[in-house]
């Protein structure tokens, strides 16, 4: 990295260490309180911009859309992704293998994974967010369409001419 | 606890965006909603700027008796090893059936009477003279063929009734039906087109339009178009070319697809050449982050000035944002320093912008590279560099399979954007006419009326 993004680099880290000091609780939808650093928080653009619009830091955020199991899943991202530095090659790659091991262990229970997709998407985490859905899209990827349907349980439904459109596009895919 | 169908819209919308083109195929077969949520134009367009733009066009042409020619257009997506370009590579998980067919499944093949000459490669559709013996200017060309190797349409378009030659196509931004540019002076000895263009709408019966060109007083009222280099950088519904100009001020040209109006734009004077003001230094544009960006070479600093336009709207808002070095790094940094002094080149580099990597579709931790592609050279590899980290390296892109005597390599943009002409075909049956013989093997006959 060069010397003077660097500098600006160790700025930016100074004030987010400031900021990142307090604590802020959030509230899943069984009424079970999480307290974690503000770096953590803001990860998600949703609290992100709530703590930036002078929001009720002590009083905590209720989310009322995500559960407690779900909660604690994308808390365990958030802190490793805010409380960490990723500057050097070593901490992107601690960061990596920590962003690889945590997906592999969502994509092994796939009820969870949309959970957390949709807990991320609610809360705008954005890296999270790009991690489950690529994540999910690999699993699209190697199916036939009969496959995708037995997988995310969707009813077939197309007409005749349909059929006939897709024979035709299939003659290559 | 969520399960499959319950996800929304708004984030089914997401995961299909990260799939690549070929699984979008198969994603339409699956039930009515996939169907039309993988066919609607704004759904296509994000997907293809997620999207290498890049790729090659292989037209491999081989001889069968005098008057037979055998000629396969294959579309190939750039990658490290055969077949697993746009990510979708016949893994484990994939059915047999598919990595047997996906060596073939991008390719048209078709017969001709005589050894064609391709003149490019535009928005995934490939343009060819049949018979370019004569001469290549007038009256050598009398019909272009294209072919849309994803489609396996092809098409024959009769030339206008003037010199000159086709330099691009597009496939316009909002209808999608794909249009020809036709310059009525070429030179092809220095590959350059005079912008006295026409115009014409693949389907309509031929009819070229004339574009008034129309240039503020005390420009040179021509400007000239590189053409068989890396297709123009599109934006904001514009294409984009560096002009040749005669005039002292670097510009460049740019074409507005809905208007169909040319017009040219200033660029900064520090890209014209010192010594000599009525050369620019090599520079070759390319899109990066929604904006405009050029790479300047210097080679007495072994250095590529990286300009961005900040501001559409306003020419004079070029900025040096940073000049990348390619004398000092690791591993074969001779070898690339040595390339871009010597071949550094509008006309001999594609330079592509890829915000998540090269291998971006890991999803862990993409990191954005600028790809170099040198596709004049035959050895089939292009110089990657690391913004973020500040690395060199080269990355072979074709499998040596791909090279031979009878093969022409060209630039195209986007194999994702010839999926989407396609699919888009469906409801705008014009797009391309299509051949009744959809087997994949084309005669292209004789052009005559009414045919």
């Amino acid at each position: 990295m060069a010397t003077g993004s660097g500098a600006a680099a160790a700025a930016a880290d100074a004030e987010e260490k400031e900021s990142g000091s307090r604590m802020i609780t959030l509230t899943s939808n069984e009424g079970k309180a999480f307290v974690v650093t503000e770096a953590s928080a803001r990860q998600s653009a949703t609290i992100r911009s709530m703590v930036d619009d002078g929001g009720c830091v002590d009083k905590g955020f209720p989310l009322p859309n995500v559960d407690s199991k779900t909660l604690a899943r994308v808390i365990q991202y958030c802190d490793e992704h805010g409380n960490k530095e990723a500057h050097t090659v070593d901490e992107r790659a601690a960061l990596a293998k920590f962003d690889k091991d945590f997906i592999a262990e969502l994509d092994a229970d796939k009820a969870f994974l949309y959970d957390v997709t949709m807990a991320a998407n609610y809360l705008h985490i954005q890296g999270l967010f790009a991690l489950t859905t690529q994540c999910i899209a690999d699993t699209i990827k190697g199916k036939t369409p009969e496959e995708i349907r037995t997988a995310f349980g969707i009813e077939y439904d197309l007409t005749a001419q349909d059929e006939e459109e897709i024979k035709e596009e299939d003659t290559h895919a | 606890m969520a399960t499959a169908e319950a996800l929304p819209d708004d984030l089914l919308y997401e995961i299909l965006l990260r799939l690549p083109a070929r699984s979008i195929l198969r994603c339409r077969a699956v039930c009515k909603a996939w169907r039309s949520r993988t066919s609607r134009p704004y759904f296509l367009r994000a997907h293809a700027a997620r999207s290498r733009k890049i790729a090659a066009a292989v037209v491999d042409t081989t001889a069968i008796s005098h008057g037979q020619f055998h000629t396969t257009v294959s579309i190939k997506p750039l990658c490290d090893r055969d077949g697993e370009g746009d990510g979708d590579s016949p893994g484990a998980a994939d059915p047999p059936r598919a990595a047997s067919s996906s060596s073939s499944s991008s390719s048209a093949t078709m017969w001709f009477d005589s050894w064609p000459l391709v003149l490019g490669s535009w928005d995934g559709v490939v343009c060819m003279v049949p018979r370019p013996s004569a001469s290549f200017v007038r009256p050598g060309i009398d019909r272009y063929v294209l072919v849309n190797p994803l489609t396996k349409a092809c098409t024959t378009v009769l030339a206008p009734e003037t010199r000159g030659i086709v330099f691009c196509g597009y496939a316009h931004p909002t209808t999608s039906r794909y249009h020809l540019l036709h310059a009525d002076d070429a030179y092809p000895y220095s590959r350059t087109a005079a912008a006295t263009v026409r115009i014409l709408r693949v389907g309509d019966n031929n009819a070229w339009r004339r574009i008034v060109i129309s240039h503020p007083a005390g420009v040179e009222a021509r400007n000239y178009i590189r053409f068989g280099g890396a297709p123009p950088v599109i934006l904001h519904g514009c294409l984009h070319w560096l002009v040749d100009s005669l005039s002292a001020r670097p510009l460049l040209s740019v074409f507005d697809m809905e208007r169909e109006e040319f017009r040219l734009m200033d660029a900064p004077e520090q890209w014209a050449r010192d010594a000599n003001p009525l050369r620019m230094k090599s520079v070759q544009i390319a899109r990066r982050s929604g904006k405009l960006c050029a790479f300047v070479n210097e080679p007495s600093a072994s250095a590529l000035g990286m300009w961005t336009l900040e501001d559409y709207s306003d020419p004079s808002s070029w900025r040096l944002e940073r000049r990348i070095d390619y004398s000092r790094h690791g591993a074969g940094s001779r070898n690339v320093a040595r390339t871009f002094r010597n071949k550094f080149s509008a006309a001999t580099t594609a330079v592509e912008v890829l915000p998540d990597g090269v291998d971006g579709d890991g999803g862990v931790g993409g990191e954005e590279e600028i790809v170099f592609l040198f596709f004049k050279q035959f050895d089939m590899r292009e110089a990657v560099y690391n913004v973020g980290r500040g690395a060199w390296r080269w990355r072979r892109i074709l499998p040596p399979t791909s090279c031979g005597p009878n093969v022409f390599l060209v630039i195209a943009v986007a194999t994702v954007e010839g999926i989407s002409l396609r699919l888009l075909a469906d409801e705008n049956d014009a797009v391309i006419e299509s051949e009744e013989d959809r087997v994949g093997s084309v005669r292209v006959r004789e052009f005559s009326a009414g045919a």
